[in-house]
């Protein structure tokens, strides 16, 4: 039995230590001394795996993105392009080990289909949208460099006397369109940027499919791509950065699939501005600014479209699998089948009957 | 309707339920999900509409929980007349709210007879009286047997409480 100054210790699984009160002191200076040590060592080997995390997962994106682009272009060597794909298969399981995302399933991301337009009508996109939503069963991104001729449109809900300055309109022959999508009124041109979002249930389960919960995850989706913008947000439903609006959002969901589409404004021309009234349903934050005060241009916060657009290519990475198509293979794809289409213009008649004109 | 938004999400989180079954306009009613009103002698479906059966017809809405996953409805559109043919689990109308439009699925099969049209003018009856002043449409039912597929009150309740 030990002395009433002695103390027992144990180290682990070797044999019992018996100290003394004297010995004590110096033992646990020597322990904490030691602990001191565990810690420091530990959070070295704790920052060395993050940059291995780190410096995988950018090799990681690396390749995939030289795999992806090798897709686009006629290969100059198929040894070469299957090589780049075992690596990736390799690194994407590891990144699948090393940073979950919460999203990656089994170590896959679900496809996304992505076309690429520039220049394309509004009105032909917004149709293809909806042909899109309610005829395939895949997961897709569209994006649309500017469009032409200008045009304004409106939500599903949207009533042109109290939108619009409609006489302008009229008089200057500006198309107007009512999208099949809720929100608001916006005046598109070729200064602004499309990316519209189409997904079904199952590629990101556990996301509800109601409005507030899908702009949540849209929010984060595009964090990364805003992540050297100070004051970027989700505001009362639209892309802010600080309290000027950048980017307005609308969407559409059916059962078991839902669409977010979203105008970027990369430059716009104050006098297009004028052909919308202040809304009478506005969010708060706005304070009844004039359209020019209340928006502000994303070009100002990026040094090329391309480099935006790569950012946003970037970021869905993190989510999906992008598969580049073509507007022909998937016009095709979809037929001619009759389907719920809500798109159409609004005709000048129609803007003549407006009750305030 | 941001407190009772908060109070939802609050309670989903903390997976809390409400008190006893009460009355509504004499129709007694339970709570389920956080302060989500659920009718009893009403059938439902899974994606969250109610029927109301009437000898050979049913009056449709959407339920309490769909409304307040909803948000504020500002518009509302049945698609189609009276007299058009409406198939289980079709769209037959459309909502917005929230920058969304969603669509609103037929959770039986039939002939409309009647739209209510004070959804026109005054959406927000669905938030405010999902169950009485803001229902879509009447309906013949042409194919009463459907009605076996529903859901009763106690079974929406335990379906809402799976996080649906």
């Amino acid at each position: 039995m030990p002395a009433s100054n002695e103390f027992l210790m144990r180290r682990g699984k070797e044999k019992s230590l018996v100290l003394t009160s004297e010995e004590m002191p110096a033992c646990a200076r020597h322990g904490v001394r030691s602990v001191i040590m565990c810690i420091r060592v530990r959070a070295v080997k704790c920052a060395l795996v993050r940059s291995v995390i780190a410096s995988g997962s950018v090799c990681v994106r690396q390749i995939r993105h030289q795999v992806i682009q090798s897709d686009f272009r006629p290969m100059r060597s198929r040894a070469v392009a299957g090589q780049l794909r075992e690596r990736l298969k390799i690194g994407e399981r590891r990144e699948h080990s090393f940073a979950m995302s919460g999203r990656v399933v089994n170590g896959a991301r679900p496809l996304m289909r992505v076309l690429k337009l520039s220049n394309f009508p509004i009105f032909q996109q917004l149709k293809l949208e909806e042909r899109l939503l309610r005829k395939s069963s895949d997961n897709w991104c569209l994006v649309n460099d500017g469009t032409s001729p200008p045009s304004i449109v409106m939500g599903i809900s949207g009533k042109a006397e109290k939108l619009l300055e409609v006489e302008k309109v009229v008089k200057d022959g500006v198309p107007v369109i009512k999208r099949f999508s809720g929100g608001g009124t916006v005046i598109v041109d070729e200064g602004t940027l499309f990316i519209t979002l189409i997904c079904c249930r199952s590629a990101l389960p556990g996301l509800e499919l109601y409005p507030r919960e899908i702009m949540s995850w849209t929010e984060l989706l595009y964090v990364p791509v805003f992540e050297n913008v100070p004051g970027f947000k989700l505001r009362e439903h639209d892309y802010v950065f600080n309290d000027r609006k950048f980017g307005g959002n609308a969407q559409s969901i059916i059962k078991d699939r839902w669409l977010h589409h979203t105008s970027f404004l990369w430059d716009f021309r104050d006098s297009r501005m004028a052909y919308l009234k202040l809304p009478e349903r506005a969010p708060a934050y706005r304070e009844g600014r004039n359209h020019t005060d209340f928006i502000c241009r994303l070009r100002e916060h990026f040094p090329s479209r391309d480099t935006f657009m790569d950012a946003v290519q970037a970021g869905l990475e993190r989510h999906f699998f992008l598969r580049e198509e073509s507007l022909i293979g998937v016009e095709s794809e979809l037929g001619g089948e009759p389907h719920i289409s809500s798109t159409h213009f609004v005709s000048v008649d129609d803007l003549k009957l407006s009750p305030l004109l | 309707m941001a407190m009772r938004q908060f109070a939802v999400k609050a309670a989903t989180a903390l997976r809390v339920r409400c008190g006893p079954a009460s009355l509504h306009a004499g129709i007694p009613l339970s709570f389920s999900r956080a302060y989500s009103q659920i009718l009893e002698g009403l059938k439902y479906d899974k994606e969250h509409e109610w029927v109301k059966v009437e000898g050979d017809s049913a009056v449709i809405g959407i339920t309490d929980h769909a409304q307040a996953q909803l948000g504020d409805i500002v518009f509302v559109e049945v698609q189609g007349a009276v007299g058009d043919k409406i198939a289980r689990e079709a769209t037959f109308a459309s909502v917005e709210s929230v920058k969304a439009v969603s669509d609103v699925f037929a959770p039986v099969s039939g002939e409309i007879l009647e739209i209510n049209k004070g959804l026109t003018d005054d959406p927000s009856a669905v938030n405010n009286d999902p169950y009485a002043q803001g229902w879509f449409v009447k309906v013949k039912l042409t194919n009463p047997s459907e009605l076996d597929g529903l859901m009763d009150d106690k079974a929406y309740k335990a379906y809402t409480e799976e996080d649906h």
